[in-house]
């Protein structure tokens, strides 16, 4: 048996590193389709922060994202959950939005506390150990096993001031940590560029999805990971277990934290409460029926148990959207995402159908009905180009404020036609007036209808405004045709009478790739 | 013997029906509405229930005259039930507001606060411990 080494030494060295953070320990054994091929099991990985060079709530909400991926992780050591939910607490304790002292004055006891925790599950897993020595130009870390009489791992990370980072990949076995060092890739670069790492073939979440930061890239870290985790094949969540419900509760708690962070940023408390609220509640639906999944409640109804399914994947892609919203709102990206336009790799019928039973949670229970109306040659229209991700934000984010304010037992119309070479999508639905003196303002960035927020549930008043954006960035538009009132629909108590509103998006098809040059793009 | 009733205010219809399916496999009522005003009628049309659950952050009333706020309207519909109604019933506070001033505020109506998220079983471990006491 090996002899475990809680060397003092090392630690006192890691103490005096009040500026480094790092989270080493990731824990699978084999890759699944190779049982005897190690698999990718230890990222070092280094926050080295010099005072004074980073705001403090952007280097925050750095720390908590990066906790927040790794508390996803499908991690199998229940050690390792509980040493992030130690984390989270503290992470939790910082952000405490009645806690009026100073953030500065805060930081100490903070980076204390965090330092105390990682030393413990250093020691506990012995899986690295880092031994550092610091100036102010240059930190050095060298990984260990903790095993006396191991060899120190020969990747050696160093940050150098003006320089950035050099850092290490290594990929091995826990069992063997030193002997089965499989595949090393290396990384050399500044500071930022360690935040694009290429896909792991095994699509280790902390691996293939950057951390959040402050580039357009970085920010969408937590947001891919809650709809990576979250939308998982049926097989999957079939096999759901108790601790996958608890991590998915422990990421709803962090939500809030999360939004904090970036309310230091955006200073607009309401529009953070708000946004808080609506992130969570689809969460909550998610940790919900996962839940009555595990507890078997659906067990003799079959076709419930799917829908169920179905519901946990589109609450799950809901609460994506609002985070990624959170994240634009506080300027952690722009829309200069859109340079990346490609073409839609789906048949538009599939695609509107798709985003209908997304909505499925949200309009059941009130009698809401989406009728799609598409001529029979859509299919043969050709691509058209957008980018996946953000134009689903889109579209989402129109279709859901139209159900969303939708009389119950009323009918949304979703029409794809093709006007010259634009094609044009028209959302009708009856409920909350819009008030006929802001037609514009709707569009605007944290403005919602005056009818909407007295009468209907909280928003953020983003969605119109980000759908615009993204639009806009296709070289197409979004736009209110005439609203007509509706006085046939029975409104529901103490709702004013209701509107029938038509919004109505238009973009350019893609044209043969010759010409494609010809479509406006930002 | 009668299946104890429950009222079941949010505005949420994610969250909402997935909680209310494990209540009711317990055996409980449920009756759910998705606006203060609506739960207010219920009231007031003689539904007695034997405990409520409500949401904190919730639509107005759309009346200009009423007192309930545009935020946290649940504390408001709360202590109308309590103060107004006279409803002896418990009442249960779902909340994903942490700002322990509210809380404090809501407690004030309510036997339990329970912040968002939480698992149907730990609602229907609270309703019953609630009921019971």
């Amino acid at each position: 048996m090996p002899e475990w080494n809680r060397d003092s030494g090392l630690t006192e060295l890691l103490k005096k590193l009040p500026q480094l953070i790092c989270i080493p320990l990731i824990s699978a054994d084999h890759l699944p389709d190779d049982p005897e091929k190690p698999r990718f099991i230890g990222l070092i990985d280094l926050h080295v922060v010099k005072v004074g060079d980073v705001q403090q709530p952007d280097d925050r909400l750095l720390f908590i994202g990066r906790l927040t991926a790794a508390a996803f992780l499908r991690a199998r050591s229940y050690e390792r959950y509980k040493i992030i939910q130690e984390l989270n607490k503290i992470a939790i304790d910082l952000v405490n939005p009645t806690d009026r002292s100073r953030l500065e004055e805060r930081k100490d006891a903070y980076l204390e506390k965090v330092k105390q925790v990682i030393l413990n599950a250093v020691q506990a897993n012995c899986l690295s150990i880092f031994e550092a020595d610091e100036s102010r130009d240059l930190i050095r870390c060298v990984a260990t096993t903790g095993i006396k009489g191991h060899n120190k791992f020969k990747k050696t990370v160093y940050y150098r001031k003006d320089e950035g980072l050099t850092w290490n990949v290594f990929a091995t076995g826990k069992h063997k940590l030193v002997n089965n060092i499989h595949e090393c890739a290396e990384h050399t670069g500044r500071f930022l560029e360690k935040r694009s790492l290429p896909t792991t073939p095994d699509h280790d979440p902390l691996l293939a999805f950057p951390l959040p930061g402050q580039t357009p890239e970085g920010a969408t870290g937590v947001i891919r990971i809650v709809e990576r985790t979250c939308m998982v094949n049926k097989k999957q969540l079939q096999s759901f277990s108790d601790h996958d419900v608890d991590l998915i509760k422990l990421i709803t708690h962090q939500v809030s934290p999360n939004l904090q962070m970036i309310r230091m940023q955006a200073h607009r408390d309401l529009f953070v409460e708000r946004t808080a609220h609506q992130v969570t509640q689809p969460l909550q639906g998610v940790i919900a029926y996962a839940s009555n999944i595990l507890e078997g409640l659906y067990k003799s109804e079959p076709e419930k148990l799917h829908k169920k399914f179905v519901y946990i994947r589109q609450m799950a892609r809901a609460a994506a959207g609002m985070m990624r919203s959170a994240a634009w709102a506080s300027g952690i990206t722009d829309f200069g995402f859109l340079e990346q336009i490609e073409r839609h790799p789906e048949k538009l019928t599939r695609y509107f159908i798709d985003r209908i039973i997304d909505l499925q949670p949200l309009r059941e229970h009130d009698g809401i009905k989406v009728r799609f109306v598409n001529p029979d040659e859509a299919d043969q229209w050709g691509d058209f180009l957008v980018d996946e991700q953000f134009f689903d934000q889109a579209v989402q984010n129109l279709l859901h404020n139209a159900v969303k304010y939708s009389y119950p037992n009323t009918t949304v119309l979703l029409k794809v036609f093709r006007a010259g070479k634009e094609l044009t999508v028209r959302v009708t639905s009856t409920g909350v007036p819009i008030d006929l003196s802001e037609p514009d303002r709707i569009f605007w960035d944290r403005e919602r209808g005056k009818l909407a927020s007295r009468y209907d549930q909280q928003g953020t008043g983003q969605g119109l405004y980000l759908a615009r954006q993204i639009l806009r960035g296709f070289g197409g538009n979004i736009e209110l045709l005439t609203p007509i009132e509706d006085s046939r629909t029975v409104p529901p108590t103490g709702f004013p009478t209701a509107q029938r509103c038509t919004f109505q998006i238009r973009y350019p098809e893609a044209f043969p790739d010759d010409q494609d040059e010809n479509i406006i793009r930002r | 013997m009668t299946k104890m009733k429950i009222l079941f205010v949010d505005d949420d219809r994610y969250e909402m029906y997935g909680l209310i399916e494990r209540l009711e496999a317990a055996d409980y009522t449920v009756e759910p509405v998705t606006s203060t005003v609506i739960a207010i009628q219920k009231i007031e049309s003689g539904f007695l229930p034997d405990l409520i659950i409500s949401d904190l952050i919730m639509p107005a009333v759309p009346d200009d005259a009423s007192p309930l706020s545009n935020r946290h309207v649940g504390i408001e519909f709360c202590r109308m039930m309590k103060e107004q109604f006279k409803l002896r019933c418990p009442i249960i506070v779902l909340t994903v507001v942490t700002d322990p001033v509210i809380q404090q505020e809501a407690k004030k109506y309510a036997q339990a606060l329970l912040v968002k998220p939480i698992t149907p079983s730990d609602l229907l471990r609270r309703v019953e411990e609630v009921l019971k006491s």
